[in-house]
Formats: C-alpha cells, structure tokens, sequence
C-alpha cells in the first residue's frame, strides 16, 4: 500500500501574498524567495511526517503544468491568450510551437527545489505527457499532428532522462487531455505512441496520471502505455466503468476530490479502496493518491486531506 | 436601441488606489491624490473637489462611504466620457464578482484562496448549508448609478452556474452520500442540486426585488459556463437560467467568456427564452491586424445567424488581458465582420471582451474610447454602404 501526491501543491496563504505583493513590486526577489522555501519546507516535512512512498516537489514555481516548458523548450513560445484549465476556473496561456523542441537542461532544472535531489529514489517529478504539452499548445510549426506529437515526445524523453540522473524514484506524466472528451481512436494510438517512445529508456518507477478523464471503455487501451501504475481519477470515472484492469500494473486510486473542500472521512476512502480492489481482483500495487492536483484547493484544506490520505492507508495496512 | 452597434460596459473597472486604501482607512500618497483630482478634472465630474477634500479628511465612517461613492460617481463618469450608450457603476462597490453576491447570502462559507492564473487568486467558499437569500445585494448600486447618469443603465450580476461551479459543494454532497455511493454520481448530482438551488433561492429572488424597485435590464455573467464540456449541463444551465428569470418584465443579457467552443452552447442554450443577448469574448482569440477579410473565433456568430436566432451579440472587441488599445479601424473591422456573419447588424452590440479591472485607468480609457470610436466608424460605413 503506498501513498503520494499527484499534480501542483497549493500555495500557502503566506506565499500567495509574498507574490502578490511581489507582483505590485511591494517586496523584491528575496522575500519571496524566503517564503517560497518557507512554503516548500512545510509542504515537504508534513509528506515525510506522513510518510509518503514518494515525496514531490510541491512546484511553488510553477504557473502551471506547462510554462516550465515554455521557458526552457526551444521552439515553445509564450501566448498572451489565456485559456481554460480544462473545467476549472483556472486558466494557463496556450503557448505557441514555432520550432522544433530542444530542451535547455540548465533552465528546467531552476523550476525544482534543490532538496528534492537529496531526497534520491524517494524523490518523485510531475512532468506533462508528450501528447498533453503537444495538445495544449498551438501548432504553427509541424505539417501533421503525429509529427510533432513524437518530435514532443523524443524530447521529453530527455528531460525524463535528465531528472532520472538526479535520482528520482518516480516520474509522473500527467495526461489531462486525453479522456476529457470520448477521443478519437487515432488520438488515443498516437497518444500511446509518444508515451512510449518518451519512456522506453527509463528505469525508474513511471506512473501515468489522467486527472479530468473518463476512461469508461478504454481500460485495454489504458494498458498499452507503458507505466507501471495508472492514477485513475474516480471523480471522473466511475467504478463500474473499470474494466480488464491488468493487475501486474499498479494502480493510483485516485479518491480524495482535489476539487471539492469536504474532506472524505478516512473509512470512506478505505471502503471505496477495498471496493476497487474487490472489483479488479489481486491487485500487486496499490496507491492511494488525490485525483488530481490539490491546488485547487486552499492550502489548510489540502492539507487535511494529504493527513486522511496517511490515515486510510495506515488503515489499509493494519485491515482495520 | 434605434442606434446601430451601441456601444456598452461588460463588467468591472479597476478600483483606484485611492478608492481602495480610501476605503480601508489607509493613508494615500501624493500620487494617489493627483490621480483622483487628475481624473476628476478631466471625466469633468461635477464637485470632485468633495471628493479631495473627504481624501484629506480624518477616517470615519462616513468618509469611507463618501470615497466609495465617489469612485462609483468617477467610474459612471468614465464610461460616459469614452462614449458608452450603456453604462453602470465599473462594481467599483464589490469586492469581486463572486464574492460580492456570496457573502450577503446564507449558506456559504470562505475558507481561503485558489489560483486562477499566474499569481491571480480569488477567495472560494464552500456551500456549508442550506442556501438561503436574506435582502436585495446589488439594489443599491443600482439605484446608485441610476441617480447619477442619463444613459440606459444595465445592471450584471453573477448568475447561478457560476456561483454553482466557483463554491466547493459540501452541503449537498454530504446530503447525497449515504445513497450514492460512487464518486464521480456523486459529485455530478450533487452540482445539479446545487445549481437548482441557488437559482431558485437565491438568483430569482434578487431578480424579483430588483425589477421590482425599476431594473430593466439585467446582464447574468456566467463564465463558467463554458468549462463543463456536455450538452447535459447546457440543458441543466438552460433549466436553471429559466426558473429564474420567467416572468419578469426585464431585459436580460447573457455574459460568458474564455470559452474554448462557444457553438457547444448551442442550440440548446437557444431554449432560454428570457435571455435576448449574448455578451461574448471575441479580441482574445481574434486576429490584431486591419483589412482582414477572414476573421478567427467568430463562428458562433455566423451560428446565430444561420440558426435566425434572432438574439442580439453583445461583441467582445477590446482585450482586457493586455495594455495594447485597440484601434477605432481594428474595432470597425471587428463590428462589420460580425455584422456581415449574423446578417442583421441591429443585432450586434460592441463591449469590451470582459470587465477591464486588471487595467489600469489610463489604458481602460483609451480603450473605451477608441471603442466607441470604432463602433462609430462601424456606423459610418455601413450607413454608407447601405
């Protein structure tokens, strides 16, 4: 039984005005710096308080999932235009693809706290899948889809590569965009292409997340991407919907609302995580994890339901 | 209106700093000063000199309520002065869209910040109770701007979709828990209960009192309702929106945007047969350049007018994302284009994209301004060519 993050961590309240203010030149780079760390220290010492499997980089510098990449991806250019985060009133701005991609390492690697690296193989990082930072920028570059969906998807294998060298135990590829809508069949094969050809290389532990996605009557798909765990996001599908789970893989049970401020009784969750179990049969791994990222919600709420997300698995563990 | 594309307000204006930390109690600087008795001077707003004397006043009270007015006065001021046929008070008295309405009601809770994008947050409460409406919230705002200008006055308010969609949903689900079992039915029903019942108890009421008092139109800002993907929800939007809007003797307007596919509202949303105008974000996704035969991101436009949904556009022309001040010929380019798209140029209205609070008031007058202005080179040129 394991548990971890999934996704952005929200800011605490102290760091959202620290860049407010910072935003209205109120404080300078330093300060916010100090708060920055201040809000990391927290959000890294109550993962290892609650003892994770992995501990993630809570992305404070982060804007979103995908403006790391655009800064430090050749050929990926900011867009003014603002645009929905999928059915949240949140929203990124699209970036553009003018060039082929090629990472700048040195660039990437500021958007990480250094502790994470210390951390070695309990250390886990949240990258965009290839077919996501694809589809949520706008192409004026490639002749077809399927080219700079695999020309994204070589590249991010060396960002992977990259932060696999820094020791990390887990990568999380995050695929939103994929399940939002009933896909078309070449999407869902060119999606699982690029996946491939991004993680063939990797020894490390690959989770593929799909927050926002309904799965219903893709599970056989789903197996074709080469991860060991897929996070199922159980807001989005329902339970009755999962089937021919293969159960050599882990699966990520995705039940504690990253959207929603009721915080789930911890019996709750044990009972809906025996109920999945029972439905796919002998399940090898098994995580209990949020459904998507907590930063949707207030910092003081997210950290309630990372406490709940400790006490099921305890739960779990000891078959109370 | 008789006139061709009148030109209207969308939504909020920044407040100034003078207005915020006036109303705090907070000492302002020099610089705050200048700007009230700058703009004053210029929007030539009849005893300003009021307002810089309350500005140097001791606080009290009674001093913040005076300097809360005044930037109501100033705001009207503002948009009469760029040429708005349609104005209201820039919600120079709300705090935010959503928070506005929310906290005067019972039933919500605040419990802390979310982001929106880059380092831009707002405050989220949770639906903790029943819901329940205690008194009119916008009425005085209302009677407010009506007092203080001669233009046709439109009042906007936050509509039930999106109080629905921006609050975590407690209350309900918990109500739902013990017979519905599986996560994702959960959350779905408990969103339609919780949309049924702000429209209900809290969106129909407001409207009752406010038509009530002399409202005559009400512009629903809902934009929220682009971001759930289904035609379900359009149905449920179209079944909300009517409980609360049937029988009135109101105008009302529909305010949505950052939509990534406005024709997915349609035909559905046809079916709210109280709402006469749509009220769309258009520049963001439009091209910047004059002369262009083609134009991007019209095509709920070109919908309307082969559906003949007779419904007016409320065209978004102007960005509000961005310090860039569209020309009056890019404008025209825009009002003609859509124009010629829905077929009857009666139906087009020309706003900016959304509310202009991000900007400053400098560049939210240039815009306003050259808008107008474009609206009026629009009106020129088809008068010409008709």
């Amino acid at each position: 039984m394991e548990n971890y993050l999934v996704g952005l961590q929200p800011r605490t309240e102290e760091l959202i005005r620290g860049t407010r203010d910072w935003d209205r030149k109120r404080i300078g780079d330093e300060e916010l710096e100090e708060l920055r760390n201040a809000a990391a220290s927290r959000d890294f010492s109550l993962q290892l308080k609650l003892e994770y499997t992995y501990i993630s980089d809570p992305m404070f510098y982060w804007q979103d999932l995908i403006r790391p990449f655009v800064d430090s991806l050749e050929g990926l250019d900011s867009g003014p235009q603002l645009t929905r985060w999928f059915d949240n009133n949140t929203f990124y701005r699209k970036p553009k693809i003018n060039a082929y991609p090629n990472i700048l390492q040195r660039k990437l690697l500021k958007y990480y706290f250094e502790r994470l690296w210390d951390l070695g193989s309990r250390a886990k990082v949240i990258l965009p899948a290839p077919y996501g930072l694809y589809t949520a920028s706008d192409d004026r570059y490639f002749p077809d889809k399927r080219s700079g969906v695999l020309s994204f998807a070589q590249e991010m294998e060396r960002v992977a590569l990259l932060l696999e060298e820094k020791g990390v135990g887990q990568i999380e590829f995050v695929e939103p965009f994929l399940f939002f809508k009933h896909p078309d069949q070449a999407d869902v094969e060119l999606a699982i292409d690029a996946f491939n050809l991004t993680t063939q290389r990797l020894k490390c532990e690959v989770m593929l997340h799909f927050p926002f996605g309904n799965l219903a009557g893709h599970f056989r798909e789903v197996l074709d991407f080469s991860a060991s765990v897929i996070g199922i996001d159980f807001f989005s599908t329902s339970l009755s919907d999962v089937t021919d789970f293969d159960t050599k893989k882990g699966i990520g049970i995705g039940c504690l609302d990253g959207r929603n401020s009721l915080v789930e009784e911890s019996s709750w969750v044990v009972s809906f995580a025996r109920s999945v179990v029972e439905k796919l049969g002998d399940i090898e791994r098994i995580a209990i994890i949020p459904n998507c990222d907590l930063e949707f919600l207030p910092r003081v709420i997210a950290e309630e339901k990372m406490k709940t997300m400790a006490e099921a698995r305890r739960r779990l563990e000891s078959n109370e | 209106m008789n006139k061709l594309f009148p030109t209207q307000e969308i939504g909020s204006i920044g407040k100034p700093n003078w207005r915020v930390l006036g109303y705090r109690g907070v000492p302002i600087t020099d610089e705050d000063f200048s700007e009230a008795r700058y703009w004053g001077k210029k929007l030539k707003v009849e005893g300003y000199e009021k307002l810089l004397e309350l500005l140097k006043s001791d606080d009290s009270h009674e001093v913040r309520e005076g300097i809360r007015e005044w930037s109501a006065v100033y705001a009207i001021r503002l948009q009469e002065a760029a040429g708005l046929d349609i104005v209201f008070d820039g919600e120079q008295w709300r705090t935010e869209m959503y928070e506005a309405l929310v906290k005067e009601v019972n039933g919500f809770r605040f419990i802390g910040h979310v982001r929106s994008w880059d380092n831009k947050y707002y405050r989220k409460a949770s639906v903790v109770e029943e819901i329940k409406w205690l008194k009119p919230v916008y009425l005085d705002e209302y009677l407010f701007t009506s007092a203080h200008t001669d233009r046709v006055v439109k009042l906007p308010f936050t509509g039930p979709y999106t109080v629905t969609d921006w609050s975590f949903n407690e209350h309900y689900q918990r109500l739902l828990s013990e017979t519905v079992k599986d996560p994702r039915e959960l959350r779905k029903r408990a969103y339609r209960d919780l949309l049924f019942e702000v429209s209900r108890k809290l969106i129909r009421p407001e409207i009752e009192s406010l038509v009530a008092s002399g409202v005559r139109w009400i512009q629903i800002d809902e934009p929220a309702l682009s971001t759930q993907p289904g035609k379900e929800q359009v149905s449920d939007f179209v079944q909300a929106i009517n409980e609360a809007t049937s029988g009135f003797d109101c105008k009302f307007s529909l305010h949505v945007c950052y939509s990534s596919d406005y024709e997915a509202l349609f035909p559905e949303l046809l079916e709210a047969r109280g709402i006469s105008q749509y009220a769309l974000e258009f520049a963001n996704r439009d091209s910047n350049r004059t002369g262009e035969a083609k134009r991007s991101g019209y095509g709920v436009v070109k919908l309307l007018g082969e559906l003949a949904a007779g419904k007016e556009v409320g065209l978004g022309v102007t960005d509000v994302h961005n310090d860039s001040v569209e020309s009056p010929s890019l404008v025209r380019d825009r009002v003609l284009h859509a124009a010629r798209l829905i077929g009857d140029p009666s139906l087009i209205y020309v706003n900016p994209d959304c509310g202009l609070r991000t900007r400053s008031w400098k560049v939210t007058f240039n815009k306003l301004v050259n808008m107008s202005r474009g609206a009026e080179l629009a009106r020129e040129e088809y008068n010409q060519s008709a």
